[in-house]
């Protein structure tokens, strides 16, 4: 048996068509690396620095052109507004103090009309004073450069607004008004855990990676937040969303917390992992090729006389085939593997391959984080089964109607299927197909079908019944064939 | 009494409603060259199809070395080589690694047996050039190397001379006689071509139309089809016709044949001169294998 496979392997890699296949392969995967995805985006230019430069000119224009003594409401406000941009202007665009002043730009605005209010419309001595002390006071930790003692500030300030709030809420009896501070309680202390996470980890609100991290959690939390408690009653779509956002706050957490680096939009890791949707069609198409002539071409040339008349027994010509076919599909696989290794480390650098990819697991309810082989190896296994159908029908039409081109034809045919039926809701009846069935990447780490009617273990079943019929169904016709007179 | 390796009992073979084989018995024995002989379509492929498991049979036994073909088939076909229709290569790889391909379905075959069997086939020169390369005469001695690469005991040989000029012809016959005789190998060898075999077989199958019509050694067959004719040169061919009747025919004017035994030849003559006919010369007429063979099967008919 060993010996027939040996034979069927020599043969066919002493066929040209092998390596030209090969090699389709190899300038495909070198051309898609290093093309990458820029192709789609291109870089993109920020505008915000300009524009506000542009806008501190006209403001400075505009307000030498107004007289103080007799449009002072109009002083006041360009005033503020011109004061507002050269307070932002006065840090680096990026830096964290840019940020913040960003961030609090509507409070900041208030404080310098005041000030201006008290400078040029009424002269107030003492409130100016007071109202100096407060901004002054706001911005000492950024001229002290200390974002943390700003962010301790921040947090002093909520808590005393908590504070407020929970005694305000004893002396409401007004149920509506309850619960409207009930919900202000509930948003500052959400902001109350940013900030915390924020100081433990380290975050400055300087623009960076993990800034963008923390913001992004922040946003899909208060998504999470914001989703009814009872999960029993969601509709399967609401699950899906629910378990979308749920999944993305677990990875952003464990991201932040074990800081994880974030990578380029185009690195070696992330290529890597998505080698099987790039070159699907391509491992679909040599399997079809090697198990659509396997045995057809014995047949057409007469060679499987030779075969026959050889002391084995027919079902063992046929495996031997067969785990050929399976034998050059896992030498293909393997092959883009290493290939794409290669060449994605060469073109981006080889580190990327070293960061984990974090992947949150909804039957363990954990985090887990994956190297980048293993991932790869997972999915691997998950659209196997896809690959073997794929392959074993080819092979079974090659076997029945002994004719390449047909094989070929019609493998390609029932492997493209799977676009054409439009996996919804509303065609239940689909689930019978082996197509909708075969690809076990949706049910990875627990996930939510697409779907509601897709199971994991149906699917099992409907991929294992398939390709034992096909395969009874083949070795039965094979061993029970007459060679007809050529 | 040597031993039979093949024997095939009532073989029938239907396709359809129509019957290819209507019980094809013959046996083989060791050191034994058996010729198959029959036009094209009388069946000589579907028989060895039959016999190699190729095909399925309707009724009927073939037991090879003892084994039932069709309980046994490993046991059975382990000691057969065989050539089918034509020889089977692969086109795209060279002459050696065919022959590595067959060495790797059998068990103990020594690495130089390859060699061996390349020189015996007389292709040592060419064969790690690519088949596609090979002429058809070559391809037929590279599947005899093929068919023999294994040491079997009994080797069924499709039309093996198909392609192969005179000399190769006489290659192949006296490769085969030193095969049955010295390896003491079981030879079936089918043709539509009588004389090509004529030296080499022991005896010959005759089939036509899915029956064997004559199992016979070569030497009787050829006595029981070649009557003795012979060509008499006289004036008047027509009055000769009106004397002699059946027994002769009108070649043209002054020759005619007649078909009797030596001994009845002076008597005929005398009769001729008593009725006044002249008689110049008597000839006798050589009449070859083949046409003798074509009378026997009364032409090619398929039916």
């Amino acid at each position: 048996m060993n010996k027939l496979i040996k034979n069927e392997l020599f043969k066919i890699f002493k066929k040209k068509v092998i390596y030209i296949l090969f090699i389709i392969i190899s300038l495909v995967i070198v051309v898609n690396t290093a093309i990458g995805t820029s192709i789609y985006g291109g870089t993109i230019v920020d505008h915000t620095q300009e524009a506000r430069k542009q806008k501190q000119v006209e403001l400075m224009n505009q307000l030498k052109q107004i007289e103080p003594e007799t449009n002072v409401d109009d002083y006041v406000e360009i005033k503020t507004e011109l004061d507002m941009e050269n307070l932002i202007m006065s840090y680096p665009y990026g830096s964290w103090q840019e940020r913040v002043i960003t961030k609090y730009e509507n409070e900041l605005k208030e404080i310098l009309r005041q000030i201006n209010m008290y400078t040029y419309k009424i002269e107030n001595k003492e409130e100016l004073a007071k109202i100096q002390n407060k901004y002054n006071t706001f911005l000492q930790p950024l001229k002290e450069d200390n974002w943390k003692s700003f962010v301790s500030k921040e947090i002093t300030i909520i808590e005393q607004n908590i504070k407020d709030l929970e005694k305000e809420i004893v002396n409401t009896d007004d149920e509506e008004q309850k619960n409207i501070i009930k919900a202000q309680i509930q948003q500052y202390k959400f902001d109350l855990e940013i900030l915390t996470l924020r100081l433990s980890e380290n975050i400055s609100y300087e623009t960076s990676d993990r800034n963008t991290l923390l913001k992004e959690y922040e946003d899909n939390k208060q998504t999470l937040n914001a989703y009814p408690k009872d999960y029993g009653k969601y509709n399967y779509n609401e699950k899906l969303q629910y378990n979308k956002t749920l999944e993305s706050v677990k990875e952003l957490e464990y991201k932040i917390h074990n800081n994880i680096p974030t990578l380029e939009t185009d690195n070696a890791r992330d290529m890597l992992n998505s080698s099987f949707e790039f070159y699907e069609i391509l491992i679909i198409l040599v399997i079809i090729i090697i198990a659509g002539s396997i045995v057809s071409e014995e047949f057409n040339k007469g060679t499987i006389k030779l075969l026959l008349v050889k002391p084995f027994m027919r079902w063992k010509i046929l495996l031997s085939k067969f785990l050929a076919s399976v034998i050059i599909l896992i030498i293909l696989i393997l092959f883009i593997i290493i290939l794409q290794t290669l060449v994605g480390g060469f073109i981006y650098g080889f580190d990327t391959y070293k960061v984990p990819i974090i992947q949150y697991n909804f039957d363990m309810q954990k985090v887990q984080s994956i190297n980048v082989f293993i991932s790869v190896f997972i999915l691997v296994l998950a659209k196997l089964p896809m690959y073997l159908l794929v392959l074993s029908i080819t092979f079974a039409i090659s076997t029945i109607s002994c004719n390449t081109s047909i094989s070929i034809i019609l493998g390609m045919l029932v492997y493209l299927s799977k676009n054409i039926i439009y996996l919804n809701d509303n065609l239940e009846f689909t689930k019978y197909l082996l197509t909708t069935n075969w690809d076990f990447t949706r049910y990875l780490f627990g996930k939510l079908p697409e779907v509601s009617f897709l199971k994991f273990d149906f699917s099992i079943m409907i991929c294992l019944i398939s390709f034992i019929v096909i395969m009874f169904i083949t070795f039965i016709y094979f061993k029970n064939k007459d060679i007809k007179n050529i | 009494m040597e031993k039979i390796v093949l024997n095939c009992r009532n073989l029938c073979k239907k396709i359809g409603k129509k019957d290819i084989l209507k019980g094809i018995s013959l046996e083989v024995r060791r050191g034994e060259i058996v010729g198959f002989i029959g036009p094209n379509g009388a069946g000589k492929t579907t028989t060895i199809k039959l016999i190699l498991g190729l095909q399925k049979m309707t009724s009927g036994t073939v037991e090879i070395n003892g084994y039932d073909i069709k309980k046994n088939f490993v046991e059975a076909i382990e000691k057969v080589g065989a050539i089918v229709e034509s020889p089977d290569l692969y086109m795209y790889l060279s002459g050696y690694q065919n022959l590595k391909i067959v060495k790797e379905c059998y068990k103990n075959i020594t690495p130089n047996r390859i060699d061996e069997v390349v020189k015996i086939v007389g292709l040592s020169n060419r064969i790690k050039d690519k088949v596609a390369k090979y002429s058809l005469g070559m391809r037929q001695r590279l599947g005899i190397a093929q068919a023999i690469l294994h040491k079997p005991n009994l080797l069924i040989l499709d039309e093996p001379t198909n392609g192969l000029d005179p000399e190769g012809i006489i290659e192949i016959r006296n490769l085969l006689k030193k095969l049955a005789h010295e390896e003491n190998i079981g030879i079936l060898i089918s043709s539509h071509n009588l004389s090509e075999l004529e030296n080499v077989c022991d005896k010959v199958c005759i089939i036509k139309n899915g029956k064997i019509i004559e199992e016979t050694n070569i030497e009787n067959l050829k006595k029981e089809i070649v009557e003795e004719s012979y060509i008499l040169e006289v004036n008047e061919a027509k009055k000769v016709k009106q004397i002699l009747k059946e027994k002769c025919e009108i070649i043209d004017d002054e020759h005619i044949r007649i078909r009797v035994d030596k001994l009845n030849l002076p008597s005929i003559t005398k009769e001729l001169e008593n009725n006044g006919i002249l008689v110049y010369t008597v000839t006798k007429e050589e009449i070859t294998l083949e046409e003798a063979f074509l009378r026997k099967i009364g032409g090619n008919n398929i039916e």
